[in-house]
């Protein structure tokens, strides 16, 4: 078992690393992969066919498996180490091993194996305690390491000035290590064992300082180190160390209830002494030069020692209680008892799961409702963001690569909570500021300026080509792009950000790579943008295509060297002819005089043409007011001069009550006529959280847009702290939904207004007296309209019923129309993001079926076969969590064609298992098949 | 712990000899179901292999409509179904096969274990087709039909599946059992009733 079952966990891995960077692998790698794997797959085989031998035939294992076990496993760990550097290469990214540390992993799967094959050693070659001399062995293993100290501070500092001793120590050095280390350990283990067996009192006395001492002084020496193992400086550690320590030392009772409920007690803790013993098992090997070089090596050794004593204390209880209660009992009581702290931990995990998703689907996935509320454990909220955040910091370097982090216990946060992704920067400074009010500057925007304002890679010539479809009616184009880095260094970037025009669609990009013609796929774009940030980092050489805000979208191409030319482009299908704007360049695609008004509808929305607009009737809609009430924690105690300011403002404006809403907001909002009793309603709401004014105004928007009516807001923010103004989401996709003016205003002390705009976020609101709006809008359709159009000579899209809440199914619809179907349903997913999962996959999927870019997928281009497979793992992970997190192929794209999965091998072989033991249980209570015949024929006869 | 040191090389490889022929039966059936998962490891979704290509097929031929070859497996677009490499029943062959195996084998006389073997890969084989068929029919039916539409996805598919395979299994261990004590002769029963 503490072969096979770790090694199979180890080959799995490796496995799994190799089939994702074997594309970057040299032959002699892939050789040395191949020869570690077969010989460790050979032991592996070996040692369990033997392991599985022994125990059919019910016999012991013998003791020189134990030497074999050395022999075999340490030279091959040897080998491998040695040869890391060919197995693998340095040029391979850390993000293609999944941040993986493969020696680490060595070392945790392989020696259990070692520790069993020592534990056999030990007893097998311990003689009877009248035979054995402990102070030998005591004598022996204090001069290991006196030795080894000797060698490397005198006699090499001797020689540092004599010949060259490197190429000798090369090998001998580790070799006598190693050697040297097993045979302190194997000593070390024989006195303790035969102190355990002869002299327990001494013994008892010996460890009690050192399961009570040692593991509380190995924290705080931890927490010292930087946390050189890992983060343990949280309290909780220390308090299970001093219980788990107590419980150790304590005289074991005679009464049988006390003494259970030791047992139960020591159960409990168990999981920490083995969790303790788990994370130090692969520093084991490097206890004696720690204790060399910094004394501190019997930080590592306690957890062995306390996981060991803990055990044998289990067991001489487990002997004791025997006498007075069942086995199945004890054995329950102990498994009961063990989860306690792990099941606590899980719950614990579960609830900051349960209460992270559940906060960020209010912020990005729920419908903008006029009366929503949310009940949140603000506790768990907290401390879920404050693990995330403590996640997300980067490995200082510093110790075992750990850093802040937990070892093992991290990543299964990271699992359960996020599905091992991350959530962006922004998505946690939202929930910190909508729920706690905290406020973190963004410094994304002032980065991104910074990156686009110094291009050292321009468009040298562009060509393009455009035809007519006469089947379709529809343009499509074809635009090559001649790039040039033109500074005088290596490894430039190219960006260049330009406007699609409604109703123009993307359906291919290409980038040339080593000469070589490479078509870009459709892939997802969290998982497009994920990769090529790897990539670029590593300085291969992807492209990338993918929408930002808007109409905008952005080309990447890396990397240049210097005066380097590279050529690129991308084909477009668009209903009417259109001008591209690419940097300094406009392109002209199709003749621009032959503008025909166009309406063109699909299940999701229409495409309605600048010429088509003129047609429809002009209207001027009426104002109604929302005073945006701040009942965020940072205003407790203001709210109560709102209503007099906003008073004044009626009065100064001339505004009828019945045209008033007052909404207070936090994270909560309810949307108020201010009619009878809006008094006690406004009364009752609470004064919590931060203050979320994109809810506000988005709910607004898209209430009104929904409703059809012929009324416009007007939406006025009450509120005393001017930060509280600043917008955090994206205005630019809602431009629909005010199509009079993106205006909104701030209410003043004497009831006056400053105007802010909900597309321009930069500078203070400007003191005005007129309310912007009153400029005419268009009604579609003619009669009885119900959606308004800016004036504004632009083609238009508009949204139906079904853009908000149904997902895609586009049956023989043409390029153009998957394209417009496409940009409908994501404006739709916008501005009503219920529902997410579903709706997204379903744009994803169509749009990686028809070759059509969305705003949720990406065009990328990519070196080789590895970058394809780790995009393909990054896009799988990311579509099959369910989650709001960031950074498939269709296998996982099953939403609406559902996949025919068969159960899995574990749940057939349970139901394998099942079978088996109904049918031992029935021939157990039967007999055999034979028997029963022969019962049979003998009746059978006698009868006769 | 206890320990045995006098276990010698030979004694040891005379061990092995000495092992009944079963012993060897359920080596190779390990080897067998080792190479067989591995094997379909490396299976593109869209190569038919043994289990996928008839399974379409009878499945064309039921619902009236053809499946379509994408990179992710066969599609049929009127009922919006996909049977991928992950459909095909790799799990459910092993498992029937080591259960036939393991259970019945040493039922069977010396003489008769090489035909028998045969005939437990056959019998799984088929059962696997059938249970697999029966699975995905019955599913996609009553699924897209509307009289159970959770049945297409989800646990509730895993769950039905669990069951259909489950019945197919005690099914077909019972025609094995059955037609090895009829046909293959149970051990000694022949001697015994002589």
């Amino acid at each position: 078992m503490s072969i096979t079952l770790p090694q199979l966990g180890l080959l799995a891995i490796f496995w799994k690393l190799y089939t994702v960077i074997h594309p970057l692998l040299k032959e002699n790698s892939i050789q040395a992969w191949k020869g570690f794997g077969a010989s460790l797959i050979l032991l592996w085989l070996g040692f369990s066919v033997y392991a599985g031998i022994r125990m059919i035939t019910k016999k012991p294992v013998h003791a020189m498996t134990a030497i074999l076990i050395f022999g075999t496993y340490i030279s091959w760990m040897y080998g491998v180490l040695n040869n890391i550097v060919r197995i693998i290469p340095w040029e391979i990214p850390r993000w293609m091993l999944f941040w993986v540390a493969p020696e680490l992993f060595l070392f945790t799967f392989l020696l259990p194996g070692l520790v069993y094959a020592m534990v056999l050693l030990i007893v097998a070659y311990t003689p009877e305690i009248e035979h054995y001399r402990p102070w030998r062995d005591l004598a022996w293993a204090i001069g290991i390491p006196a030795a080894w100290y000797l060698i490397f501070n005198v006699f090499l500092g001797v020689l540092r000035f004599g010949p060259n001793i490197s190429d000798i120590s090369r090998h001998i050095v580790p070799i006598a290590l190693i050697v040297s280390t097993l045979t302190f350990l194997f000593l070390l283990g024989r006195l303790l064992y035969v102190l355990f067996r002869a002299k327990q009192n001494l013994v008892l006395k010996l460890i009690t300082w050192f399961v009570m001492v040692m593991p509380v002084a190995g924290l705080a020496l931890n927490r010292k180190l930087n946390n050189l193992f890992g983060d343990f400086s949280h309290p909780v550690y220390y308090i299970l160390a001093i219980i788990t320590g107590g419980l150790l030392i304590l005289p074991a009772p005679d009464n049988k209830g006390l003494r259970l409920a030791l047992y139960t007690a020591k159960s409990i803790v168990l999981p920490f002494t083995l969790y303790f013993f788990i994370v130090f098992l692969p520093f084991l090997p490097l206890a004696i030069p720690l204790i060399l070089a910094l004394g501190f090596g019997f930080l590592i050794l306690t957890p062995l020692v306390l996981g060991f004593k803990h055990v044998l204390s289990l067991r001489e209880d487990y002997i004791f209680l025997r006498s007075a209660f069942n086995k199945p009992i004890l054995l329950m009581t102990l498994i009961l008892a063990s989860t306690i702290i792990p099941g606590g931990l899980y719950l614990m995990i579960r609830e900051d799961n349960y209460q992270i998703q559940k906060a960020l689907s209010y912020l990005y996935r729920t419908e903008y409702q006029t009366d929503h509320s949310i009940d949140l454990s603000q506790s768990a909220l907290k401390r879920a963001i404050k693990n995330l955040k403590m996640n997300k910091m980067e490995d200082t370097g510093v110790g075992f690569g750990f850093g802040e982090r937990t070892p093992y216990l991290t990543s299964i946060y990271n699992w359960l909570v996020l599905n091992n992704l991350t959530l962006a920067d922004d998505k946690l400074q939202a929930l910190e500021r909508v729920y706690f009010g905290e406020v973190n500057e963004n410094t994304a925007r002032v980065s991104r300026q910074t990156a686009l304002s110094n291009k050292p890679v321009h468009i040298t010539n562009i060509k393009s080509f455009t035809r007519f479809d006469q089947h379709t009616q529809t343009y499509l184009s074809k635009i090559d792009l001649e790039l040039q880095n033109s500074v005088n260094s290596d490894r430039q970037e190219f960006t260049c950000s330009f406007e699609l025009p409604t109703g123009c669609y993307i359906t291919g990009y290409y980038l040339d790579v080593n000469g070589e013609r490479k078509q870009g796929n459709v892939v997802d774009k969290r998982a497009a943008v994920w990769v090529y940030q790897q990539i670029r980092n590593v300085q291969k050489d992807p492209g990338i295509l993918i929408y930002r805000s808007g109409k905008e979208i952005n080309l990447r191409v890396f990397p240049f060297e210097k005066g380097e030319k590279r050529y690129t482009g991308l084909e477009l299908v668009h209903r009417l002819p259109i001008a591209l704007k690419l940097d300094d360049h406009t392109v002209q695609l199709g003749d621009s005089s032959k503008m025909s008004p166009i309406v063109h509808s699909t299940k999701a929305g229409a495409f309605i043409s600048r010429t088509a607009k003129q047609n429809l009737v002009k209207i001027h809609r009426r104002p109604v007011y929302y005073f945006l009430l701040d009942y965020s924690m940072a205003a407790d105690g203001r709210t109560s001069g709102y209503i007099g300011k906003i008073r004044q403002c009626l009065q100064k404006y001339q505004w009828k009550d019945s045209d008033i809403y007052l909404v207070p907001l936090n994270y909560n909002l309810k949307v108020i006529p201010m009619e009878d009793q809006w008094q006690s309603v406004l009364d009752q709401f609470p004064v919590t959280g931060g203050f979320f004014l994109d809810r506000g105004l988005k709910t607004i928007l898209y209430q009104h847009y929904r409703s059809g009516a012929a009324t416009y807001p007007v939406m006025i923010v009450v509120t005393d702290k001017l930060e509280h103004l600043r917008l955090y989401e994206d205005y630019k996709l809602w431009e629909i939904t005010f199509p009079e003016t993106d205006a909104f205003y701030r209410l003043g002390e004497r009831g006056e207004l400053y105007q802010f705009s909900l597309l321009n976020r930069e500078g203070e609101g400007k003191e005005t007296d007129t309310i912007l709006g009153s400029r005419f809008v268009l009604g579609w359709p003619r009669e009885n309209p119900r959606v308004y159009l800016p004036d504004d000579h632009q083609d238009s899209l508009i949204l139906y019923d079904d853009a908000f809440s149904s997902s895609l199914v586009l049956e023989n619809a043409s390029l153009w129309e998957t394209g417009l179907s496409l940009e409908l349903m994501s404006l739709g997913l916008s501005l009503n993001p219920s529902n997410y999962h579903q709706r997204e996959l379903a744009i994803i999927r169509e749009s990686m079926e028809k070759g059509v870019m969305s705003r949720h997928t990406s065009y990328v281009v990519l070196e080789n076969a590895a970058q394809e497979k780790a995009l393909r793992e990054k896009q799988q992970q990311i579509l099959s969590a369910k989650k709001i997190v960031d950074v498939s192929n269709v296998d996982h794209i099953t939403d609406t064609d559902p996949e025919m999965v068969e159960p899995s091998i574990v749940i057939l072989l349970i139901l394998g298992g099942c079978i088996l033991l109904f049918e031992k249980q029935y021939f157990i209570r039967h007999g055999s098949t034979v028997n029963r015949t022969k019962v049979y024929q003998m009746k059978h006869v006698s009868e006769k | 712990m206890e320990t045995q040191k006098h276990l010698t090389g030979v004694r040891f490889w005379k061990w092995i000899s000495s092992q009944p022929r079963d012993f060897w039966f359920y080596g190779f059936t390990f080897l067998l179901v080792i190479g067989l998962k591995l094997s379909w490891h490396h299976v593109k979704p869209t190569e038919p292999g043994i289990f996928l290509l008839p399974l379409v097929i009878v499945l064309r031929f039921f619902l009236g409509s053809p499946f379509m070859a994408r990179p992710d497996g066969y599609w049929n677009s009127t009922w919006r179904v996909l049977i991928s490499k992950d459909c095909g029943g790799m799990n459910y062959f092993v498992i029937a096969h080591c259960l036939f195996v393991f259970l019945n084998l040493h039922r069977v006389r010396e003489e008769r274990k090489v035909r028998a073997y045969v005939f437990f890969f056959v019998t799984a084989y088929f059962l696997t087709f059938m249970a697999n068929f029966s699975r995905i029919i019955i599913s996609v039916i009553l699924g897209r039909s509307g009289w159970f539409p959770s049945l297409l996805k989800g646990k509730v598919h895993l769950m039905f599946g669990t069951l259909i395979y489950f019945s197919f299994l005690v099914l077909g261990n019972g025609i094995v059992r059955t037609f090895c004590n009829c046909c293959l002769n149970e051990r000694g029963d022949k001697d015994e009733s002589n």
